[in-house]
This record gives C-alpha cells, structure tokens and sequence, in this order.
C-alpha cells in the first residue's frame, strides 16, 4: 500500500516538504495523522519508512498527478462540470477549495439533480443545491470570473438566483449564459435582473428559456456585449429594437424561437456582423437594417414583406424557409379559385425583396423550399453579379422551375453544389425548353432530358464557372450510379 | 519541404536531440521567447523535459503545423488525431504532458492533456485512483461535506 501524505499548512508547500510514506500497516486511515506528522515526523516511530520527496528519482517524482500546482489542477477541473469538480472537495483537503480558483462556473442543476425520480422536488436537495452555489460564491469571494453559466430547472429562490447573477456581474464577468425555468406548470418566469443590462465587462450574453424580459427599460449599458444569443424569448418590437440601439458593439446576434408580441419586426444594426435567426415565427414583415453584416443565416416562415434589406457587405447567406403543406398547394395552384383569400401568393411574391437586399452576395445556400418559393418570383428575380457559389439542396418533393431564371442571373458563378438531382415535377419543370410536354419529364436525371439539357446548358454558359460538385448518395434516388448515365454526364464535362 | 533548412534542435533534459524544423517549433511560446531572446547556435536545453516526453510533444507539433500549414485541412482530421493522441496514455504520461505543456507554453496541448485527464476521471473513485489522491479528511469532515455536497451525489 503506497500513501501520499501532504502537508496543507502554508508554510511547507515546498516540494521538499512533500512527504511519501510506504505503509504496510493495511488498510487504516493515515488521514488523522497527516498535519501533525509532516511536522513531527512521527511516522519513523510508528514504524513506516519516510522517504523525503527531493531524494526520490526524477521518474518516481512525476508520477504524482496530485503534485501538480493549484493553476494546473484548476485548469483540469475548468475541465469538468461544475458537478464534476463539486466532488473533487471531498477528494483530499487540499481539493476542498480548489473549485473556488476556477474562473469558469458552469452550474447545471439538471446534471445535479438526476437521476432519481422527484429527488430535484425534495425540499433538501433544492437547498442543498442553493447551499453550493452559495458556497462556491462565497469561497471565490470578489476573484476575478470569466464565464457563469446557469441552468437551473428546479424551483429555486428567484432572490437567490438575483444574488448569484449580481455576484457574478461585480466581478467582472465577461460571458454570462443564463437557462431558468422556476416552475414549468404555470407560466411564471423568472424575471431577469436588470443589472444583467448594465454592465460593463459583459462580452457575451445568452438568455434562455424561462427568463422574462420583456419589462427591459431604456437604461442600457452594456458598452462590451459583442454577442448577444435570445433564445425563446418574448418580446415587443420596440424593446427589442431599442435593445439593439444600444449594443453598439454588436457582432453578433442569435435569435431561436422568439415569441414576438406583435408582427413588424425590424432588425436594425450598425455593426452586427452576424445574424442567426432558427426557426422564424410567421411575421406581417421583416426588416433588416445592417450595413455591416457579413454572415448571414435565417430559417423559419416566409414574411409576407421584407420592407427593408440592408446588407450590403454581405458575404454568406443561407436561406431556409419553412413550407406547410397547404402553403405549398396554395403556392403551386395561385389559381385555384378554390382559396378564398390569396395572402400566401401575394406573400410569397414580395419574396424578391429580400433577394434583392442580399444580391451582392457571393456565396449563397439554398434550401429546396426556398427555391420552390423563389420560383413564385421569378420576373422579379434579381441579378447576382458577385455570387460566386451557389449551393442548392433539392428535394423530390419541392420543385425546381426556379433554377434556370436563377442560374441565367448568376453571370460570374465559378462554384455550383447541387446536393440531390431530384425534384418535383411541376408545371415549367426546367422552362429552358418549353416545347417538352410534361408527360416526358420525369423528377430523375435521364428521364428529364431538360435537366440534361440544363447541365450542358451550364457548362456551355458559364464562362467562369470552375467547378461543378454533384454528390451521389449510396442509395440516393438519382441514377449517376448507372454507368450509362454516368458515362452520358462525363462526355457532357468533356465538350 | 523548401522550409527545411530552418531547423533548431531541442535537447532533453536526458540529452536527448531532436531536430525539428523552426516552424515546428515555434508553436511553444517558451521556445519562441528563447530563440528571440538569446538562442545561442541552434541548440536549446530544455530542463523540464525528458526525451520521452520531449518525442510525443514534437509528434503533436508536427501534426499541428502541417495542418495549420495547409490552410483548413479537416478540423475533424485533427481532432480525431488528438482524441487518438491522448487516449492511450497513461497517468505518469499524461502528467508529464501536462507539465511539459504548461512549460513549453503550448495552450492547445496543455488544454488537450487537461481535457483528457478530466475525461478520465468523473467520478470520486477515479479521482483517487487516477490522480493518486489519498483522502486525508477525518470521517467526521468527510461526512459534513458529503452532507454539504447532498445535491452532487447519486445517493
């Protein structure tokens, strides 16, 4: 049995202090022993044979991980969980307070609570949890923190939740990501402090789920934030726009399933750079006002408008739209006098506004509902002069009739994805020719001799265009596979 | 390689050379300082690092420069790489990266080797055994803490 005894008083934290002792007394605790022993050395009576640390080889010496300095264990438990490195203070004396030096908290009560049915109900695990957090902050004292997160999905004290988030916030936190849901049953959410708003080291700031803040007032002063992620968050335009208006360092901006409060929304900024938007709810219309922007991502509905799109320097875009089925019929049959309104088409044609605002981009994704979408507009398709590459991903059950107009007005394209050669078949299926009846296309790559002809068609007309990728999945529905088709397409790059 | 003619040679704290190329190198902080500061020939003594150890961290340099060299090369590549580079390793080697890490200043790595030893040990018992940490609490203070710590544990 081989024991590392370590003295934790201040005044022997030097190496040479650092005492082994091989013990074959078994398996009883030396633990008891251990302050007044590295002092007395006492363990020569007791029989055990004392090694002192320095005399011991170089290769011996590095095999105590447990030797390594207090910075280098912290940078190890920056590692784990908060959890994780919770239950390191019962490891050793010298672990008790270590957690304290980490400057990144991570604090996910769900990690803690699991995984036992109702143990995070229990009124004692609650306090046990709200006890931790409270410890931790209170050994860290005023430290230096760099990072707090917090996911908190018990029923914890708001007061307390307050305090830790105002702890964290006067030492200088830089990136603070906040998850609270008080109680998923009623609809009671925690409303964040608003000294989350004024700070001055807040670099990044992520709202999650549960938080309300929608009481957010005009004194804004976060003079750092250069990141800002709301995620399912409600909202009224006003607030958010003024929120906003006062990031003037904004880079970038995240927003996930925001419950608007009303329909005209107006993303207005001078310097974001990049802008995520998932899962875009339906709007009356949207605006983009930035000048700066660089990245740009969005998924989600259609707006019926897009008044303003402000996006000069773009230079990446990806546009995925969400189609409902019944969307998807109205917008296939505009005129089926069946549907008593025709908002979605009319919608869908002021789709060109927003491809317009971003037609100096040069690299551009497109999803196969946007492009069957696109197809609604395609005489007031705009002409990309910069875009260089352009990814499409199809999909047999979207059609593709807005590829020709697209690929016509895409004068310097050197770059073309295609992810899938599949589509549906509609009306002006590939209206490069019109003279083939619809009868004799078909959604794959031989039987539609347009597509066939289309792809010459590229080759032949883009003077710059450099590359061309089609991928061909294992048991994907396209024929590439087919080796006359294969040798058919080959002889088509060799013209 | 045309960049081959610049190369130094690092020597172990066993005497142990090995010549690498400059810019293989350079990615530690602390060989970077040296060769500013007072690299004399192009022979640099490193006290803190055996051979062995000295051999492996010039094996995760080298990949790291040729990847970074040939512009975005699979990130996912290299990340495998590293998974492959420390998953294998045992504790004293482990240790003995994290120190030469921490010494040589190579962030990447130092925060490489941490990660993997702290995916190897998530649980108490893997602590005391992995980092050969002897629990030196009376039972009396193990049980307040435990009591303090109710939440973390799985009871």
């Amino acid at each position: 049995m081989f024991w590392l005894l370590q003295c934790n008083c201040i005044s022997c934290r030097t190496e040479s202090l650092r005492l082994s002792v091989l013990s074959f007394a078994g398996n009883h605790r030396l633990s008891t022993l251990n302050s007044h022993l590295t002092h007395s050395l006492k363990p020569l009576n007791l029989g055990l044979r004392l090694r002192v640390w320095n005399e011991v080889g170089a290769e011996s010496r590095m095999d105590r991980m447990s030797s390594l300095p207090d910075e280098l264990l912290c940078h190890i438990l920056s590692f784990l969980t908060t959890k994780e490195a919770a239950l390191t203070s019962i490891l050793a004396k010298r672990w008790r307070n270590l957690l304290a030096l980490v400057p990144y908290l991570d604090i996910d009560d769900s990690v803690f609570l699991h995984p036992e049915e109702g143990k995070r109900d229990r009124t004692e695990i609650i306090q046990s949890f709200m006890d931790f957090v409270d410890r931790v902050m209170a050994i860290q004292g005023d430290s230096p923190i760099k990072k707090f997160s917090l996911k908190c999905l018990t029923e914890v004290d708001s007061d307390r939740v307050d305090g830790w988030i105002s702890n964290v916030l006067a030492r200088g936190v830089s990136d603070l990501d906040l998850l609270v849901i008080l109680d998923t049953d009623i609809d009671d959410n925690y409303r964040l402090s608003p000294k989350c708003f004024e700070s001055s080291t807040l670099a990044k700031l992520k709202i999650g789920c549960g938080i309300h803040i929608g009481w957010l007032s005009e004194s804004i002063f976060l003079p750092m934030l250069k990141t800002l992620v709301l995620d399912s968050v409600g909202f009224y335009v006003n607030k958010f726009e003024s929120l906003l208006h006062a990031l003037h360092l904004l880079e970038e901006l995240v927003l996930v399933d925001i419950l608007w409060q009303d329909w005209d929304v107006n993303v207005s900024s001078a310097s974001l750079k990049t802008l995520t938007i998932k899962n875009g709810g339906c709007l009356d219309t949207l605006s983009f006002d930035t000048p700066s922007l660089v990245y740009f991502k969005y998924s989600g509905y259609v707006a019926p408008d897009f008044p303003v799109v402000n996006m000069k320097n773009l230079f990446d875009a990806q546009i995925i739209f969400f189609l409902t089925e019944e969307q998807l019929e109205r917008a296939r049959e505009p005129d089926n006098g069946d549907w008593f309104d025709d908002d979605v088409v009319l919608g869908y044609s002021n789709v060109w506004k927003l491809f317009h605002g971003i037609r100096n981009v040069p690299n551009l994704y497109l999803s196969p509902e946007t492009l069957e979408v696109l197809s609604l507009c395609c005489e007031s398709m705009p002409v990309f002069n910069n875009l260089k590459s352009l990814a499409i991903m199809s999909d047999k059950e979207r059609g593709w009739q807005a590829m020709p107009v697209l690929l016509r007005n895409c004068p310097h394209l050197e770059t073309l994805v295609i992810e899938g050669l599949v589509h549906h078949v509609t009306d002006k299926c590939g209206d490069a020719c019109d003279c083939i009846t619809r009868e004799d296309k078909g959604r794959s790559l031989t039987s539609c001799p347009v597509k066939m002809a289309m792809i010459k068609h590229f080759l032949d007309y883009f003077p710059s265009l450099k590359e061309m990728e089609i991928y061909v999945e294992e048991d994907g529905p396209t024929q590439l596979k087919n080796p006359e088709v294969s040798k058919h397409v080959l002889e088509m790059f060799e013209l | 390689m045309s960049k081959s003619e610049k190369k130094i040679v690092l020597k172990s704290l066993d005497n142990e050379a090995f010549e690498v190329e400059k810019a293989v190198a350079l990615q530690s902080q602390t060989i970077w300082v040296m060769c500013e500061d007072k690299c004399v020939g192009n022979e640099i003594p490193l006290e803190n690092v055996t051979g062995q150890i000295l051999a492996k961290v010039i094996d995760y340099c080298k990949k790291h420069a040729v990847v970074d060299g040939d512009g975005d090369e699979s990130s996912e590549e290299l990340k495998n790489w590293d998974t492959e580079f420390t998953k294998n390793m045992d504790q004293s080697t482990l240790f003995n990266m994290i120190l030469a890490a921490n010494y040589l200043n190579i962030k990447s790595l130092l925060n490489l080797t941490c990660q993997a030893v702290a995916d190897k040990t998530k649980t108490i018992d893997e602590f005391h055994t992995f980092l050969n940490i002897e629990n030196n609490f009376t039972p009396e203070e193990e049980a307040q803490i435990c009591q303090e710590n109710l939440w973390a544990f799985d009871d």
